[in-house]
């Protein structure tokens, strides 16, 4: 008799789940934008940051989803480093690098980030709040939003010459 | 009937979702539906050399669809999985398809309340910590209730009750905690302009497991807790953890009745080009799971950190640390310089260098005193004494720490841009581990392994890349030698090539023959090639070859890979 009754109830969550979905998409196609979803981030001084005020009101803003271990990630960072002064004169765009490391390696974040001269503003998702709520899989995956904070491209993995597709696209949407 | 009324919460959130939409259109606030899937799909046939077997089914396939549906306060989500069957390496209880994760989740001016499964880490984890790793099959998840409440700012107060994830079913066990965090330069009027930044914290964990044993008389409520502290000053920062655990027999540390503690301290200094790394951590008896009868990475409610590098080098990540939860004491340090451009060790674009040295001991434990189980037989019970303070020791050789050797690694990397097209990444890693504890291959004995890379990559035109990489391991143990080649292609952003060779050539010495598996005392090569596309979110590849046996590990917990032969198709994408 449970038994019975759980398959009736998983089947109840089924069917409740996937016409909730079918019914969402359906209302949501055609609507392009997406916003940035609120969510609480950490700096390195350990002070919660909601991911909403990481917006850039002169201009736009990349996030880029890292972690200590993923070494494309960090071979894309130092790159981008190379090129962001220049970035920023030329558009105002903002770059924030969100470490998804846990315990074991948070402590790394902030030197690793140093001793390599970044200048990104460097925030930590320990408990992949944000990062599942923007369906990251794969890192490194990088997002544009634009000034109220919709996303506007998004791209992951990285192969060096990358960056210089995102600031063609920076500088396209910059002007709009 | 109950498991109907269990769920009743979790419907009415539902509808309470639906009003909340139907409220919004008036307002032309609508919300959106995103989601991610992967899918990997591989063909085994039978390779004797590699000992490669070919399933019943000759493929396998693991798969997931992530669905997120969210409008500002409300987010709706659920993952649907299908093994048919589970991937080889991946636990057999993966089986068929399901929706083994969906939940509901309400904010509404600092309340955020969840309803069904969650991820949840208190601290470092040290008492409690969930998580999902697709690749590692691990999915630890609650299903029950979560509610996070910031009232004043710089206060986050969180409890959970639930049961965890176990493959499609659930644990018999019950989990309840709370956490409360407070960052002290919010709270105190006068500190928030300091630049020192204090938070401290503090958790209470409890597991109840009915007691079914015949015999033993087992504790039903398991409580663990724990407090930490976190200071940051400029370019310096501490983070410490300490955690408590009554008595808590399990099949893990072998049905002793000791309470158990976990310390984990970690600093760093990083001023500009410079990067420091201090770490320290003491495990005794600190397994702490939902079942007793739990093991491998089944039901873990608590998060342990290794306290050791996670290399990235296909070699070098050959032979990694897992952590020891019955006991283990470890010391880490990294050291991290930019010599910049323009300088005699930086040359024309600069040089980075980074160091690391990790040490894991296990640690000492001094059997119960006999007079003492004489006049009190439940002391046998208790399986040992051990602490922090016995596991240090200064004699004429040096500092000593804990007992014998577990782990040590010693590791040098330099990274470096010769030409505008040219770049250099070299390292040289040592790790010795005590397989016998560790337990990553069947060799049960110390394995000592000396690997070197060169990691180069060559821009033939802008965004036309070549990129190989030649790794050699040095070991007299285990597999003996290997020689990794890997060469990559890449177009654009979208097209890639690779090629890997893992050659696995046995020892240069025939004096220990027996320290070599049988297996691999022949030269055996696993060959294998890799097309892949990439295009914005999505990538799709497909590889077909030889893969060699070995452990794969995320963040400290590790799967063991059997080696394979076939043809594997991979798709992974956002939206």
């Amino acid at each position: 008799m449970i038994k019975i009754l759980k398959h009736k109830q998983n089947t109840a969550i089924k069917y409740f789940l996937i016409t909730f979905f079918v019914s969402q998409s359906i209302i949501c196609f055609g609507q392009s934008s997406r916003k940035l979803p609120e969510s609480e981030l950490k700096d390195i001084y350990g002070k919660s940051i909601n991911s909403r005020s990481i917006l850039n009101d002169s201009g736009l803003t990349v996030i880029d989803f890292w972690a200590t271990w993923c070494k494309p990630c960090i071979q894309e960072l130092d790159n981008i480093s190379e090129v962001y002064p220049n970035w920023i004169k030329e558009t105002k765009v903002k770059f924030v690098a969100i470490s998804i490391d846990d315990a074991r390696n948070i402590t790394k974040v902030a030197p690793i980030a140093n001793s390599r001269g970044w200048k990104y503003q460097i925030l930590i998702d320990s408990n992949g709040d944000l990062k599942r709520l923007l369906n990251v899989n794969n890192i490194p995956h990088t997002f544009l939003l634009n000034k109220s904070g919709e996303i506007i491209w998004q791209h992951n993995s990285y192969v060096p010459g990358d960056e210089d597709e995102l600031f063609e696209i920076i500088k396209k949407e910059s002007l709009k | 009937m109950t498991k109907i009324f269990k769920f009743s919460p979790f419907f009415l959130l539902f509808f309470f979702t639906f009003i909340q939409k139907i409220k919004s259109q008036e307002k032309f606030e609508t919300g959106s539906v995103h989601g991610d899937f992967q899918t990997d799909f591989q063909t085994y046939r039978t390779d004797s050399t590699i000992n490669a077997s070919a399933v019943p089914e000759k493929s396998g396939s693991n798969s997931y669809l992530n669905l997120i549906y969210y409008r500002e306060k409300i987010t709706v989500g659920g993952r649907f999985e299908g093994y048919y069957p589970a991937l080889q390496g991946f636990d057999r209880r993966y089986k068929g398809g399901g929706i083994p994760y969906r939940f509901v989740n309400f904010k509404h001016h600092g309340l955020e309340v969840t309803a069904g499964n969650f991820y949840e880490q208190f601290g470092n984890g040290l008492t409690l910590r969930t998580y999902w790793e697709w690749g590692l099959g691990y999915d630890n998840s609650f299903d029950g209730f979560r509610v996070k409440y910031s009232a004043i700012k710089g206060i986050v107060l969180k409890g959970i009750i639930g049961d965890q994830r176990f493959y499609f079913d659930k644990s018999a066990g019950k989990v309840r905690g709370i956490d409360a965090e407070f960052f002290l330069n919010d709270i105190i009027p006068g500190l928030d302009s300091t630049p020192t930044k204090i938070s401290l914290g503090g958790s209470f964990v409890s597991k109840f497991e009915a007691d079914k044993n015949p015999v033993l008389a087992l504790p039903e409520n398991v409580s663990c807790y724990g407090g930490r502290l976190n200071i940051t000053r400029n370019n310096l920062n501490l983070t410490s953890e300490y955690a408590y655990k009554i008595n808590d027999p399990s099949e893990i540390n072998g049905n002793i009745y000791k309470s158990g503690n976990a310390l984990w301290v970690s600093a760093s200094y990083s001023p500009k080009n410079f990067g420091f790394v201090a770490q320290f951590k003491r495990l005794d008896n600190m397994n702490f799971r939902s079942a007793r009868s739990a093991t491998v990475n089944d039901l873990m409610i608590n998060y342990l950190p290794a306290g050791t590098p996670q290399h990235v080098s296909r070699l070098a990540s050959f032979y990694p640390y897992a952590t020891q939860p019955n006991g283990e004491i470890g010391l880490q340090f990294d050291l991290m310089y930019k010599f910049n451009k323009e300088t005699p060790l930086g040359g024309k674009y600069g040089t980075k260098i980074s160091v690391n040295f990790a040490m894991v001991n296990n640690i000492n434990k001094t059997p119960i005193d006999p007079a003492l189980i004489a006049q009190d037989p439940n002391n046998k019970f208790m399986g040992y004494n051990a602490s922090l303070a016995n596991d240090f020791r200064i004699d004429k050789s040096g500092i000593h720490m804990g007992g014998h050797m577990l782990y040590r690694n010693l590791s040098f990397e330099i990274n470096k841009k010769i030409t505008e097209k040219l770049k250099l990444i070299a390292s040289y890693i040592y790790i010795e581990l005590d397989n016998k504890v560790v337990q990553i291959s069947p060799f049960k004995k110390v394995i000592k392994s000396h690997i070197v890379v060169a990691d180069v990559s060559y821009k033939i035109k802008p965004r036309k890349i070549v990129r190989a990489e030649l790794q050699h391991l040095y070991s007299e143990q285990d597999y003996g030698n290997w020689i990794t080649t890997i060469c990559e292609y890449s177009i654009g952003s979208h097209w890639f090539f690779s090629v890997l060779n893992d050659f696995n050539y046995g020892s240069f010495s025939s004096n220990k023959p027996d320290d070599i598996q049988d297996l691999f005392k022949k030269p055996t090569h696993y060959l294998s090639g890799t097309i892949g596309y990439n295009k914005n979110t999505t990538r799709i590849s497909l590889s077909y070859g030889r893969r060699r046996a070995g452990v794969l590990c995320v963040g400290g917990v590790c799967r063991l890979v059997p080696a394979t032969d076939g043809l594997t198709l991979s798709v992974t994408s956002s939206f």
